[in-house]
């Protein structure tokens, strides 16, 4: 067809002769399908490894961890089900030689005798010591089991409920807490975490952050 | 019989139905075959993930959705110039006589249409290659009516200008 412009031109009729070989695959349909299906399960895939990785961040994040691990740089000081991450300037020492243990009178003669003296466990850093020891539950009005001093304070210690101890009532230089621990047959023990050499805030500070 | 199965019975009937226009059409806005195949399989692929809602008109759906795509592919070539379209290519070879019969002299009416301004191509494809209307093409196309016409009128006396020096071109290579 001549396209010259002194013709009659007529663009509709010459772009229809000029494109009529113009044509689609026949299987242009089934392909777009296709391709629509397999977009869709890459959309699921991306979906669920997407959610996948958003529960290991908060994972992360939240700090979950196998059991017994600690974080790195960090001490871990154990006691039956508690498990207290010190700081790396701490390191875990036998009760006995501990300064702040029942041992070297660190702790009022009266406590010592009321927990079994194995399930004791102390760490030391430079200017500071600390034991944790478990006793029989510290319920008002439990026979056998210590009582708590009247000005004892309640406090929120991480996941756990327990008192902090007024100065100079067990640990004469340092700060103690009561730890509670809900069991499901009731409690069983109470944990207490004296210390030497920490003050009141610094020791609710270091429990509430690494007690587990 | 699903819906998800009557929806591809649907979508299959538009294609054989429309697709040869929008490939016509991709064919002159973009610069080569390929171009405008892989822009139509976009096309239809976007009209079938919402053909709940094209169906209702999917031939308009399509064109509208064919002409987003060829802009993108526009301001994409515009914004990386590095890679050059075919058009560059063919007229270096338009004067080139050994490289010349690469070129498809069967659609030198295409090669002309895609020398013009963005809007004059995209109004001449509408109006005389999917036989739009001026006012379908205006709301197509988002512009106002009278620039529908305006840009018609200028684009044909373009192709008037234009067309006698490509046939030249064509029959200086090609004398039968």
């Amino acid at each position: 067809m001549s396209i010259h412009p002194d013709d009659d031109f007529n663009l509709r009729a010459a772009l229809a002769s000029e494109l009529s070989d113009v044509l689609p695959d026949d299987q242009l349909a089934g392909a777009i399908i296709a391709r629509h299906r397999a977009g869709r399960r890459r959309h699921r895939v991306a979906g669920a490894v997407g959610l996948v990785i958003v529960f290991a961040g908060v994972a992360v994040s939240l700090g979950l961890r196998a059991p017994g691990a600690s974080r790195p740089g960090h001490v871990p000081l154990r006691l039956a089900p508690y498990t207290l991450e010190l700081p790396g300037q701490y390191h875990s020492v036998p009760v006995r030689s501990a300064s702040c243990g029942p041992a070297n009178g660190g702790i009022h003669p009266g406590l010592s005798s009321t927990g079994n003296p194995a399930a004791m466990t102390a760490a030391i850093a430079s200017g500071a010591c600390l034991v944790m020891l478990l006793t029989s539950p510290f319920t008002p009005g439990t026979r056998g089991g210590p009582s708590l001093p009247r000005d004892a304070r309640p406090v929120a210690l991480g996941q756990y409920r327990g008192w902090l101890i007024p100065r100079g009532w067990w640990q004469p230089g340092g700060a103690t807490v009561v730890v509670e621990r809900a069991e499901p047959g009731g409690r069983l023990q109470d944990l207490i975490i004296t210390s030497a050499g920490l003050s009141q805030p610094a020791m609710l500070s270091l429990v509430s952050a690494g007690l587990s | 019989m699903s819906r998800s199965r009557d929806r591809e019975i649907e979508f299959t009937a538009f294609v054989e139905a429309g697709s040869a226009s929008l490939l016509r059409a991709a064919l002159v806005l973009l610069d080569t075959r390929e171009e405008a195949e892989d822009a139509v399989q976009t096309v239809l692929l976007r009209t079938f993930r919402r053909w709940e809602q094209a169906k209702q008109a999917p031939e308009a759906y399509s064109r509208t959705v064919l002409v987003n795509v060829c802009r993108e592919r526009w301001r994409y070539r515009a914004r990386h110039p590095e890679a050059p379209g075919i058009m560059a290519y063919a007229d270096q070879l338009a004067d080139v006589a050994s490289f010349a019969e690469a070129v498809d002299r069967r659609h030198v009416l295409v090669r002309v249409l895609r020398r013009l301004p963005a809007v004059q191509r995209e109004v001449l494809v509408f109006r005389y290659l999917l036989d739009a209307t001026v006012a379908e093409t205006a709301a197509t196309l988002g512009v106002a009516e009278g620039t529908v016409k305006s840009a018609a009128s200028r684009g044909l006396e373009q192709l008037r200008v234009l067309l006698p020096a490509e046939e030249k071109k064509v029959r200086r290579v090609d004398p039968s």
